[in-house]
C-alpha cells in the first residue's frame, strides 16, 4: 500500500497508561501526567484536537510531600457567603481522601477552560494497587517515575548492613543500648 | 487618436472648483472595499460607512499585530511538537538539534516535526544518528540517568 508508512493507529487511538506515585512529589508528577491528558507527548499534539490518552495513578495514599509541606501547604475553600472561607491542610485533605491530594494538583496544572472537565474525566486515580480489571485490561504501557523511590533501613538485610562499609568502629561505650526485641515465636519447618 | 471621456466630461471637468488641479476620485469604490469588509458585522456597523469604517480599521490593526504573534505561536507549537517527538525515541530536543547542525544537516524545527508526523520511520533514523554521534563523542556515558527498576517503552528493546 502506498499510504503504509502514514498508518499510525496507535497515536490516534487513546492509549492508557499506568502512574505509580509511590513516594512521589504529588506536584511535580502532576506535571508529567498532564502532558499525557493532553496529547502533549504526541508529535500531532494541537490545543484543539482532543488526542489526550488515559493515565491511571495507582498508590496515591503513598504520595510524597517535599520538607513539611504536609503540614505547611493548604487548600483553602470559600463558600460564597461571608464568613465562609476555610483551609484544610494537605495531611487532612489526605486524611479525608486520599486520592484529593493528586486531584487537585492535576486539576490546577490545566488551564482553565471548558476542555478541562473531559480531560480531567480520563484521568482515573486509585489510593492503593487494587484496580479493577476492566480498567487493568485496557493498559498497555507505563509512565517513568518522576523519582528514585528510596530503600528504607527496615528494607536492608541483617548482611548487608553488616558488609556496609565503615571508616572505623565506635567504641561499645559511645553507642547506645540496644532495645530488647521481643523473641520471634520460631515455627516448625515441615 | 480619439480621446472621447475627455469631451463627454469637458463641462464638468472644468467648472471654478476644479480649474487647475484634477477631479476628485470618485468615494464609491473606497466605500464598496470597506463595505466589502463590513458585512460580517452586526446591526448599523454593517451598512452605515462612518460606524462601520471604525471597526475595520481596529480589525485591520488586530490582524496586523497578530501577524507576528501567529509567527510567535508557531514556533512554539514546533517546539512542543519536536518535543514529544524526540522523547518517544529517547532523546532531549536540544541534544538532537546541535547533534544535527554539528552534523551539517540544515533541517528546521518545521520540517522536522513535519517529518516526524508523516514519516516517523525517516525521523527515526535520525534520531538513531543523533543518538549514535553522541555515543562517539564519549559524554553519553557521564550524562547518563542512573534510573533502575522501571521498564518504559524505549528501555524495552535493549
Amino acid at each position: 500500500m502506498a499510504y503504509n508508512r502514514v498508518l499510525q493507529w496507535s497515536v490516534m487511538t487513546r492509549t492508557w497508561w499506568l502512574y505509580d506515585a509511590e513516594n512521589q512529589c504529588a506536584f511535580r508528577s502532576a506535571k508529567k501526567i498532564v502532558n499525557y491528558l493532553q496529547g502533549k507527548h504526541k508529535p500531532i499534539y494541537h490545543p484543539l484536537s482532543d488526542i489526550g490518552d488515559h493515565v491511571v495513578v495507582i498508590n496515591t495514599k503513598l504520595v510524597a510531600m517535599r520538607d513539611d509541606r504536609w503540614r505547611k501547604f493548604t487548600y483553602p475553600h470559600h463558600t460564597g457567603y461571608a464568613g465562609g472561607f476555610s483551609r484544610a491542610s494537605a495531611w487532612r485533605l489526605h486524611d479525608m481522601d486520599p486520592t484529593k491530594v493528586m486531584h487537585k494538583a492535576v486539576y490546577q496544572r490545566i488551564k482553565g477552560n471548558l476542555l478541562r472537565p473531559n480531560i480531567m474525566r480520563r484521568l482515573h486515580l486509585f489510593p492503593d494497587d487494587n484496580v479493577p480489571d476492566e480498567i487493568m485490561a485496557n493498559i498497555s504501557d507505563q509512565i517513568q517515575q518522576i523519582q528514585i523511590v528510596p530503600k528504607r533501613l527496615e528494607d536492608y538485610s541483617q548482611l548487608e548492613k553488616e558488609n556496609f562499609p565503615q571508616i572505623f568502629e565506635w567504641p561499645e561505650k559511645e553507642m547506645m543500648p540496644k532495645k530488647k526485641q521481643p523473641e520471634v515465636l520460631q515455627t516448625e519447618e515441615t | 487618436m480619439v480621446f472621447l471621456s475627455i469631451f463627454r466630461n469637458a463641462s464638468t471637468m472644468y467648472t471654478r472648483k476644479t480649474v487647475g488641479r484634477c477631479p476628485k476620485p470618485d468615494k464609491y469604490w473606497k466605500r464598496s472595499m470597506y463595505f466589502r469588509m463590513m458585512w460580517k458585522y452586526y446591526g448599523r456597523r454593517q451598512h452605515i460607512y462612518s460606524l462601520g469604517a471604525r471597526t475595520v480599521h481596529r480589525a485591520l490593526r488586530y490582524s496586523t499585530h497578530s501577524t507576528g504573534l501567529k509567527k510567535k505561536y508557531m514556533r512554539e507549537m514546533w517546539t512542543m511538537r519536536l518535543g514529544a517527538a524526540c522523547n518517544q525515541h529517547g532523546i532531549e530536543e536540544e541534544e538532537f538539534l546541535s547533534s544535527l547542525t554539528e552534523a551539517n544537516i540544515p533541517l528546521n524545527r518545521k520540517v522536522l516535526t513535519d517529518l516526524s508526523i508523516y514519516e516517523p520511520r525517516s525521523f527515526q533514523s535520525l534520531t538513531t544518528f543523533a543518538k549514535q554521534r553522541k555515543e562517539e563523542n564519549g559524554l553519553s556515558d557521564a550524562l547518563k540517568p542512573t534510573f533502575s527498576g522501571i521498564l518504559t517503552h524505549g528501555d524495552k528493546k535493549k
